[in-house]
């Protein structure tokens, strides 16, 4: 059974640290809270999006005048219906909402409709006409970067490439990171190990399908309900792509069914908009589970190479990582986070690694909890497993080895200041799980990880509300129970109880800017704002306090919720609770807040190392994972009960990524699994308890020590399974998923290594 | 083509509504009844999140026509509190922690509840697999395996 | 001097040169005088890079301080999911 090791010592938190009840938890387990499908207007359309069926094809015409005459649709849109000019960050997204001139991917929207029910709506898509030239594609990433391999975009020059080449390619762009001397570095090893590896994409399996409710006003203003981990951010977008100024879009989050980084771009929102200016209605889009597969933003796949040189007692001397990711049809930023997080880890003299991204006829590529580190992740700890074992060393004791400390360079450039992964790698070699003797029949494995977590744009409000208790505004929606942190915060801050604190997700014309809910930063952000905040509604109270006192300002202190003379000096006052002074306020200088707006930086890097016990079925190839740990420093964890949530969560997403997720593609260039069922995403019944150990190694950059946790346990899991494989029965896997036929194929007899 | 007529008790009400004959239990549910906790997931009975209590089965009221349910009685999550009072599932749940974004959760409730009925003192793995009908991708299982126990215990005790 | 680093794609419009000395009392003094060197630059930096100052990364702070032997990475836009 779990247990929870915080191993650092609280020092007098009376809120933060304890595990209340989530304040929207009421409405989630009755039914009553409100996601993106859940919401109606009166008059309200239905859209739906006719998709190419073609993985790459130039649209010669569309002829949509039988769609439009059919009785019950009120308007169709196609690319002319959205901006000409967009600022160059939205280009590729104003292509891939709507295909322009070309259809880059199976799924690729072409056209939509709105019409008064989905009948009638499906209908319609069947009499648009669209007159394709079907053109080569390129779906794999081998073949989209072999010699005479289709292009997806012509003319296209990789950036970042120097020589620059001379020849069009698929590949985007090119990045380089690390520093030393890698000849030298390999000359001095002793084993040197190369190894390539592949990876097939996943898609970040959201429960709840993209869904939004669009209301386009003839005055201009408008309204969209949708679900998503930025409204600012649909806003932002959504806005240049129809032309209107963001002041005119008001957009409001919905509870959100999940998104790990999926829900960061906008798909049906503009679509939707531009549908209900052309009609005159509200429209409501939602998307079926079919086009979440094939027309949102999956993983990259990849095709990586590396190589690393270690000494006969474990140093590691020299690491070389060469990663093609393949990013769909247009190219983004994942080859680079996945170069920069590599070798991450670990302190070294010599290190290289090479990013490529490369575009494909595949739906363009979206963040997923981590983006493009678990892929790379792989392939370096699967390597250094391989090393460990070739010395024959404990892979814990390897890693301390080679873990990176305070003031070691990282391989992505800055030099480290006081980090974690020492301490983690301790914590998982002093566990039970470790400790304990590995069970008959089974193997198993050890991998670290590494995130980089980040701040960003935050503008929150607090408000003292007229009887003393507190509402917290903020304009990150919550997407796994980050209202109770909130809550908490503010609470510990204020030093009034729990209850009194009211959180809520603000739309966008209520607060400034607000990033979005990803990067692992909403604690962290938002909280490092509510606290600025609280202190300035403090300091404010303080000040009536004084006033009705009739002392100076800086002689009221603050604490357990009321004013109080901060000396004996100061005067002979009861404490003045917050209640008094939020009734009193309206005399005292009027309604009493806080706000705090920062583009909050900071944010701690963090670890994780995890431990998995596994067993495989020689005759099915199935791997059952029978024990799994997770070891992680979070910093200071404000609700433990959701970070042991984020650990086990981002575990579980590691392990079907390892063992059953894909995409599989048909020799026509279509996604073959388009669904629950053969995309094989982890069931209760093949999973045991997700034991969480939360390691407390303050953040300085956070009043409270607050870490971003969300995404560092999606890292290491495909490792940690691909390692306990090897325990298990020998066979080292270098192609992900390690699914039952793959495994079969490499399992020649069984064997159980002795371990 | 002309509409259905369907009598159904629904939560203890008497409810009868028109529908479609294409249309899903859980189309009328959502759209026509305003019963929105349960969810559209995948629509082809995959994911559980539309699961409701059919004549006391469960079943994914995305694969049961509407017309499907006349004379039956069904329970959706709608009425698993009883008035003001939680259900010792729902509390249990929120207790542990065993929700992150929540759009699941009235599936797996809906299922837990049909399981201790038939079984008020499951093993940890009979409600794995029980609930092996219910996708989450949030939680990785561990809080609510947890919090189904932990409910059947207080049920058995009380 | 600062020191300035310049990640790779970025050299692209530097003909290369990815180390630069400079002095600039902070990180909106740096884009500047690159930018002003290498106009091409200029909507990459203000838009597109995560600045890592002595190994803490900022987003988009123009007014961070920088020590007269700060160093300065220039990397890409890290973003999360």
């Amino acid at each position: 059974m779990a247990e929870i090791n915080r191993l650092t010592k609280d020092s007098g938190f009376k809120v933060v640290g304890t595990r209340p009840p989530r304040p929207d938890g009421i409405d989630k387990v009755t039914g009553k809270a409100k996601f993106g499908a859940d919401m109606f207007a009166p008059g309200m359309l239905v859209g739906k999006i006719l998709r190419s069926p073609h993985p790459h094809a130039k649209i010669r015409s569309i002829d949509a005048s039988r769609a439009e005459a059919l009785h019950g649709v009120k308007a169709v849109v196609t690319a002319a219906d959205f901006a000409e000019k967009v600022p160059r960050s939205h280009q590729a997204t104003l292509h891939n909402i709507m295909a322009h001139g070309k259809a880059l991917y199976e799924g690729h929207a072409v056209a939509a409709v709105a019409a008064i029910d989905n009948a009638t709506a499906k209908k319609a898509l069947s009499l648009i006409e669209v007159d394709y030239e079907p053109l080569p594609f390129v779906i794999d990433v081998e073949d989209a970067i072999a010699e005479d391999a289709p292009l997806v975009h012509e003319g296209m020059i990789t950036r970042g490439m120097d020589p620059k080449p001379e020849k069009p390619s698929n590949i985007e762009s090119a990045c380089e990171f690390g520093h030393g001397d890698l000849d030298a570095g390999f000359a001095a090893a002793d084993i040197v190990l190369e190894r390539e590896f592949r990876t097939e994409a996943s898609h970040q399996g959201y429960i709840e399908p993209h869904a939004c409710l669009a209301n386009y006003s003839d005055d201009g203003n408008s309204e969209l309900w949708c679900c998503t981990q930025g409204h600012f951010l649909v806003r932002d977008t959504t806005a240049p792509l129809l032309g209107i100024p963001v002041s005119k879009l008001r957009v409001t989050a919905s509870e959100i069914g999940g998104g790990f980084g999926g829900k960061t771009v906008i798909y049906l929102e503009p679509v939707a908009l531009a549908l209900s200016r052309k009609s005159g209605r509200p429209v409501k889009m939602v998307m079926t589970r079919d086009e979440v597969f094939r027309a949102t933003g999956p993983t990259s796949s990849s095709y990586m190479n590396v190589k690393i040189g270690i000494t006969k007692d474990g140093r590691i001397t020299a690491a070389d990582a060469l990663l093609f990711y393949q990013s769909g049809c247009y190219g983004g930023f994942i080859a680079q986070l996945g170069a920069m997080s590599a070798f991450a880890c670990y302190g070294l003299d010599a290190v290289r690694s090479r990013g490529r991204e490369v575009v494909t006829n595949r739906p363009m590529q979206a963040s997923y909890r981590a983006p493009g580190a678990p892929i790379i992740n792989f392939a370096v700890e699967s390597l250094l497993d391989e090393l460990a074992r070739e010395i024959n060393m404990d892979p814990i004791e390897f890693r301390l080895k080679n873990a990176a400390r305070e003031g070691d360079r990282s391989s992505y450039g800055p030099v480290y200041d006081q980090i974690g992964m020492v301490r983690t790698l301790e914590t998982a070699r002093d566990h039970p799980h470790y400790s304990s003797p590995v069970p008959a029949g089974q193997g198993r494995g050890v991998a670290a990880g590494f995130w980089f977590n980040f701040g960003g744009l935050t503008a929150i409000s607090l408000n003292v509300n007229s009887d003393g208790t507190v509402t917290v505004s903020v304009g990150r929606p919550d997407i796994g129970g980050s209202r109770a942190a909130m809550c908490q915060m503010a609470a510990e801050e204020l030093g009034i109880p729990y209850e009194n604190v009211r959180c809520i997700i603000a739309d966008t014309s209520s607060l400034g800017f607000n990033d979005t809910t990803d990067g692992s930063r909403t604690t962290f952000a938002n909280g490092l704002a509510i606290i600025e905040a609280a202190r300035a509604a403090i300091k404010n109270m303080c000040g009536r306090a004084a006033k009705m006192w009739g002392i100076p300002e800086d002689a009221v202190a603050w604490e357990d919720g009321c004013a109080k003379p901060s000396g004996p000096n100061a005067g002979d006052f009861d404490p003045m609770p917050i209640s008094e002074i939020a009734r009193k306020a309206p005399n005292t200088g009027g309604p009493i807040a806080g706000h705090y707006e920062v583009n909050a930086d900071g944010a701690g890097v963090s670890f994780g190392v995890h431990i998995a016990d596994v067993s495989v079925d020689a005759e099915t190839g199935r791997t059952t994972v029978h024990r799994y740990t997770v070891v992680q420093d979070a910093g200071k964890a404000v609700h433990p009960s959701y970070v042991e949530g984020q650990y086990q969560g981002g575990a579980v997403q590691g392990i079907g990524w390892a063992l059953n997720e894909g995409y599989f593609y048909g020799k026509d260039g279509k996604m073959e699994n388009p669904g629950f069922l053969d995309y094989r995403m982890p069931v209760a019944s093949d999973l045991p308890m997700i034991e969480a150990a939360i390691i407390e190694i303050p953040n300085k950059g956070h009043p409270y020590g607050v870490r971003g946790v969300g995404e560092t346990s999606i890292v290491p899991p495909l490792a940690t399974i691909g390692n306990a494989i090897r325990s298990a029965t020998g066979v080292r896997m270098t192609e992900v998923p390690m699914s039952p036929p793959a495994l079969l194929a490499q399992l020649d007899g069984f064997k159980q290594a002795a371990e | 083509m002309s509409r259905l007529q369907v009598n159904t008790t629904i939560n203890g009400d008497e409810i009868d509504f028109l529908c479609d004959p294409g249309e899903t239990l859980l189309d009328v549910l959502r759209n026509h009844l305003g019963l929105t906790g349960a969810k559209e997931g995948c629509g082809s009975g995959d994911c559980g999140a539309c699961t409701v209590n059919l004549d006391g089965r469960i079943v994914c009221s995305c694969l049961v026509l509407a017309a499907e349910a006349e004379g039956s009685k069904i329970e959706t999550i709608e009425g698993m509190a009883d008035g003001a009072e939680l259900h010792p599932l729902q509390r249990k749940f929120i207790e542990h922690a065993a929700l992150q974004c929540g759009i699941c959760t009235p599936g797996f409730l809906i299922a837990s509840k049909a399981l201790l009925e038939r079984n008020p003192d499951p093993t940890e793995t009979e409600v794995r697999y029980w609930l092996a009908g219910n996708l989450c991708r949030c939680t990785g299982y561990d809080k609510i395996v947890r919090a189904v126990m932990d409910a059947a215990a207080e049920m058995r005790a009380s | 001097m600062v020191k300035v680093v310049l990640w790779g794609a970025l050299r692209d419009a530097t003909g290369g040169r990815g180390e630069f000395d400079m002095d600039a009392p902070t990180i909106h003094k740096v884009i500047g005088t690159l930018s002003a060197d290498y106009p091409e630059l200029e909507w990459q930096l203000e838009n597109n890079v995560s600045i890592a100052v002595n190994g803490q990364v900022y987003r988009d702070a123009w007014f961070v301080e920088l020590d007269p032997d700060a160093e300065v990475f220039i990397l890409p836009k890290l973003q999360g999911g």
